[in-house]
C-alpha cells in the first residue's frame, strides 16, 4: 500500500491530483512529520541491518523469492480516487525475512519498490521521478522501509525469526505480514489526514470497502509461501502467484466498481447542472452541513457518508422540472407549485434502479416532508419521515436562504438573508417544517464552522 | 512431499479454484449489473425531462443489440454498444425544457435547433469527465454523424465513425421517426438515407432485423421494401 498522488494512471485524475499536489507541496516538504518519517525510516533501516547483520548464509534459492517480489511489485493496482496503490510482494518479502533475516527483507522491499518506480515510469504508466517529485519517492521508500523494519521487530519480538516447524513458519510469516500491513496502513492514514486533509475514518472506511476479505487471504498466502520455503520446496513457490494474481484481478474489479459508484454520482450531478445552472457550491455546502449534522446526531461515518451522497443528489428530480418555473421571479401559481413539487418523486424514480443507491432513494423522496404532515409528496407525519431526509431538508433550506454569491443560485423572489436571520427562521419553523432536534444540532454545526 | 507441503498444495488448488470462479464469473456479473443500473438511471433522467422520449431508450437498446449481433460484433463492442445506446442522449439535458414539452420542432428558432443539434457533443463532453465511461465519449459524440460526412467537417466519415455510433444512428433515428410519423415513413427514410446519412451495411442489417420474426412490430413492414 503506498501513496501515489500525482502518479495516477488516469490522465484527468492525475492532472487534478497533480494540481492539488503542486499547491501543497511547498508546505509538505517543510512538514516536520514528513521529514521525521524519512529520518526514522533511515534509522530503522540502519538499525535493522546492524541488528540482524548479514543473517543466515545466502541460499541460491532465495533468488526465486527475490525475483517474485520484484515481479509482484511491478504489477500494482491503482485506486485512483484514493490516490493509493496496492502491490503484492509482501508474502515473498516475509519469507525472505525468515530465510535470510529481516535486514535482507528490508533491502529487497526497498529495492523492489525503487525498481518498480523506475520501471513503471519508463513504461509511461506513471510520471517519472522528476515530475512526481523526489520527495514522494523518498516518502514512499521511507514508508516501505519503516513498515519492513517494524514487521521485522514484531516478528523477532514474538520469537518467531527462526521457526522450527511448519506451523511456526506460517505463523511467523503471518505476523510479519500483519506487522507490515498495520504500520503501512497507519503511515498512509497519516498521509491522508495530515497532508491530503482527509479524515481518518474516510480512509479506513474506503480501504475496508475495497478489500477486507482480501487482507486475510493475503496473510494466508504468505503463510503458505513460508511453509514451502521452510520445507525447501522452492520449485512450488511460483505456484503461489496464482491466488495472488486472482486477488489482484479481484481488487481491480472492486476498485473499478468503487470508482464507478462515485462517477455515477458525478455524472448525475453533471446532468442536473446542465439542466439548471445549479452551482457546485450549493450542493457541496449542503452535503458538508448534512454530513456534519449526521455525525453530531450519532450516525456512523459510513452512514454519514451516504447522507452526504444523498444530499448531493437530493434535487436530482429537477432535471425533469421546467427551468422557467424554477427561475421565475415572484410567486408561483398553484399549478406551477405542483409541477415543482414533482421533483422529489422524480429524483427518487431516477435513482431507484441503481442498487447501491437503494438506501438513499427514500431519503431523496422525502426531503420535502414536514413533521406537521403538510409536506410532499406523501404528507408523512413526524415519526414516519426518515431522519436523513430531515437533515437534508434543514441543510438545503439554510443554504437556500443564505446563498447569494451566484446569480443562477439566487432565488429571485427575495434577497438572501444573513446567517443569523436564517437561523432564526429555522428556529421559527422548527416543529412545523423542520425537526427540532436537527435544527438544534444544525445551529451547533453553524456555530462550530464560525459562520454565526 | 511432507505433510505441510501437501496441505499448502491443497490450499493453493482450492483457493485458486474459488478465486477463478470469483473473478471470472461472480465479479464481472456484479460490475456489469452496477453499470447497467446506472445506465438505466441516466436514460431515465432524460426520458423524464422529455416525455416524448419515454420508453425510447429501451427499444433503441434492444434493436441496436439485435443489429450488433447481426453484424457479429465482438463481446466488447456489444457492451459498448449497449451502454452508449443508453447514454446517447444525456446531452439533451442542456436543451430547454419547453422544447421537448409542448413546443413543436417546427416552431423552434435557429438557436433552439442548435441546442438540439449539439447534444451529441455535449453528451460526449460530459462523458469525457467520467473516467469509467470515457471510452464511450467518442461513440456518443458521433452518434448522429452523417455517414457521407455531409454537413459537419468536425466529425469522422464512413468507416472512421465507430461502428457502435453508426448502429445507434440508424436505430435511434428509425425509432424516433416511427414514434413521430409512423413506421412506414420511418422505414422509407431509412432506406433512402442509406449510403448518405446512414451506413448501408448497418441499414441492411437493421432491415433484416426489422423483418425477422423475432422483433415484435405493431405494423407489417415488409410491404414497403423496395
Amino acid at each position: 500500500l503506498f501513496v501515489v498522488p500525482a502518479w495516477a494512471t488516469d490522465r484527468l485524475q492525475a492532472e487534478v491530483a497533480w494540481a492539488e499536489l503542486v499547491k501543497v507541496r511547498s508546505a509538505l516538504s517543510n512538514d516536520v512529520i514528513v521529514w521525521g518519517l524519512v529520518v526514522l525510516a533511515f534509522l530503522t533501516s540502519v538499525c535493522c541491518v546492524r541488528a540482524w547483520g548479514p543473517g543466515m548464509p545466502l541460499e541460491p534459492a532465495v533468488f526465486v523469492l527475490v525475483a517474485l517480489a520484484f515481479v509482484a511489485e511491478c504489477l500494482p493496482v491503482d485506486v485512483e480516487r484514493r490516490s493509493i496503490h496496492f502491490t503484492f510482494s509482501l508474502p515473498f518479502v516475509a519469507s525472505i525475512a525468515l530465510l535470510t533475516g529481516p535486514s535482507a527483507a528490508l533491502i529487497v522491499a526497498v529495492g523492489s519498490a525503487l525498481f518498480a518506480c523506475w520501471l513503471l515510469a519508463l513504461a509511461g504508466r506513471r510520471r517519472s521521478r522528476e515530475e512526481g517529485g523526489a520527495f514522494l519517492l523518498l516518502w514512499n521508500l521511507g514508508t516501505v522501509a519503516l513498515s519492513a523494519g517494524a514487521a521485522g521487530v514484531a516478528t523477532s519480538a514474538c520469537g518467531l525469526l527462526s521457526p522450527t516447524s511448519d506451523g511456526e513458519a506460517a505463523l511467523a510469516a503471518f505476523t510479519y505480514t500483519a506487522g507490515y500491513g498495520v504500520v503501512n496502513f497507519l503511515i498512509v492514514t497519516l498521509y491522508d489526514v495530515r497532508l491530503a486533509q482527509r479524515r481518518a475514518s474516510d480512509h479506513i472506511f474506503s480501504i475496508l470497502q475495497v478489500g477486507s476479505v482480501g487482507f486475510l487471504l493475503y496473510g494466508l498466502v504468505s503463510g503458505a509461501v513460508a511453509i514451502l520455503v521452510f520445507e525447501r520446496a522452492f520449485w512450488l513457490v511460483p505456484g503461489t502467484a496464482i491466488p495472488l494474481l486472482g486477488l489482484r484481478a479481484a481488487l481491480v474489479f472492486k476498485a473499478g466498481a468503487y470508482a464507478h459508484y462515485y462517477e455515477t454520482i458525478t455524472a448525475l450531478t453533471l446532468m442536473m447542472q446542465r439542466a439548471h445552472p445549479y452551482t457546485h457550491g450549493h450542493l457541496q455546502r449542503v452535503a458538508n452541513y448534512a454530513e456534519q449534522v449526521a455525525m453530531r446526531l450519532g450516525f456512523g461515518p459510513g452512514h454519514s457518508r451516504l447522507i452526504r451522497e444523498a444530499s448531493v443528489l437530493h434535487d436530482l428530480g429537477k432535471i425533469a422540472v421546467d427551468e422557467r418555473v424554477l427561475d421565475k421571479p415572484g410567486k408561483l401559481t398553484e399549478e406551477e407549485m405542483c409541477h415543482v413539487r414533482l421533483h422529489a418523486e422524480l429524483g427518487a424514480a431516477i435513482l431507484a434502479p441503481v442498487k447501491p443507491f437503494e438506501a438513499i432513494v427514500p431519503w431523496v423522496r422525502h426531503h420535502h416532508e414536514r413533521p406537521d404532515g403538510r409536506g410532499y409528496p406523501d404528507r408523512m407525519l413526524d415519526v414516519e419521515i426518515p431522519m436523513e431526509s430531515k437533515i437534508i431538508a434543514v441543510a438545503d433550506a439554510f443554504d437556500a436562504m443564505t446563498m447569494d454569491e451566484h446569480n443562477g443560485e439566487r432565488r429571485s423572489y427575495r434577497d438572501p438573508m444573513t446567517v443569523e436571520e436564517a437561523l432564526e427562521e429555522l428556529q421559527r419553523c422548527s416543529g412545523t417544517q423542520f425537526d427540532p432536534r436537527v435544527v438544534a444540532v444544525f445551529k451547533e454545526v453553524v456555530v462550530a464552522e464560525g459562520r454565526a | 512431499v511432507s505433510q505441510g507441503v501437501a496441505l499448502v498444495l491443497a490450499g493453493l488448488v482450492a483457493s485458486s479454484v474459488a478465486i477463478v470462479y470469483y473473478i471470472r464469473w461472480y465479479l464481472p456479473r456484479q460490475v456489469d449489473a452496477r453499470f447497467r443500473e446506472s445506465m438505466l438511471a441516466f436514460s431515465l433522467a432524460v426520458e423524464l425531462r422529455f416525455p416524448s422520449h419515454q420508453g425510447m431508450t429501451a427499444r433503441v437498446v434492444r434493436l441496436s443489440l439485435a443489429v450488433g449481433r447481426k453484424l457479429m460484433l465482438t463481446k466488447n463492442e456489444m457492451r459498448r454498444l449497449e451502454m452508449a445506446a443508453h447514454l446517447r442522449d444525456i446531452g439533451l439535458c442542456s436543451m430547454a425544457f419547453e422544447l421537448g414539452n409542448g413546443k413543436s420542432p417546427i416552431d423552434w428558432t435557429e438557436a433552439e435547433q442548435a441546442t438540439y443539434d449539439r447534444h451529441p457533443e455535449v453528451g460526449g463532453a460530459m462523458l469525457e469527465l467520467i473516467p469509467s465511461l470515457r471510452h464511450l465519449a467518442n461513440i456518443v459524440r458521433c452518434h448522429q454523424a452523417a455517414y457521407d460526412g455531409a454537413g459537419d467537417t468536425f466529425f469522422p466519415t464512413k468507416d472512421d465513425i465507430p461502428v457502435e455510433s453508426r448502429i445507434i444512428n440508424v436505430v435511434s433515428s428509425y425509432v424516433w421517426d416511427e414514434r413521430m410519423v409512423g413506421a412506414l415513413i420511418a422505414y422509407d427514410s431509412l432506406v433512402r438515407g442509406s449510403g448518405e446519412a446512414f451506413d448501408p451495411v448497418v441499414v441492411d442489417a437493421f432491415r433484416s432485423v426489422l423483418t425477422s420474426t423475432r422483433v415484435s412490430e405493431s405494423k407489417p413492414l415488409a410491404v414497403v421494401d423496395s
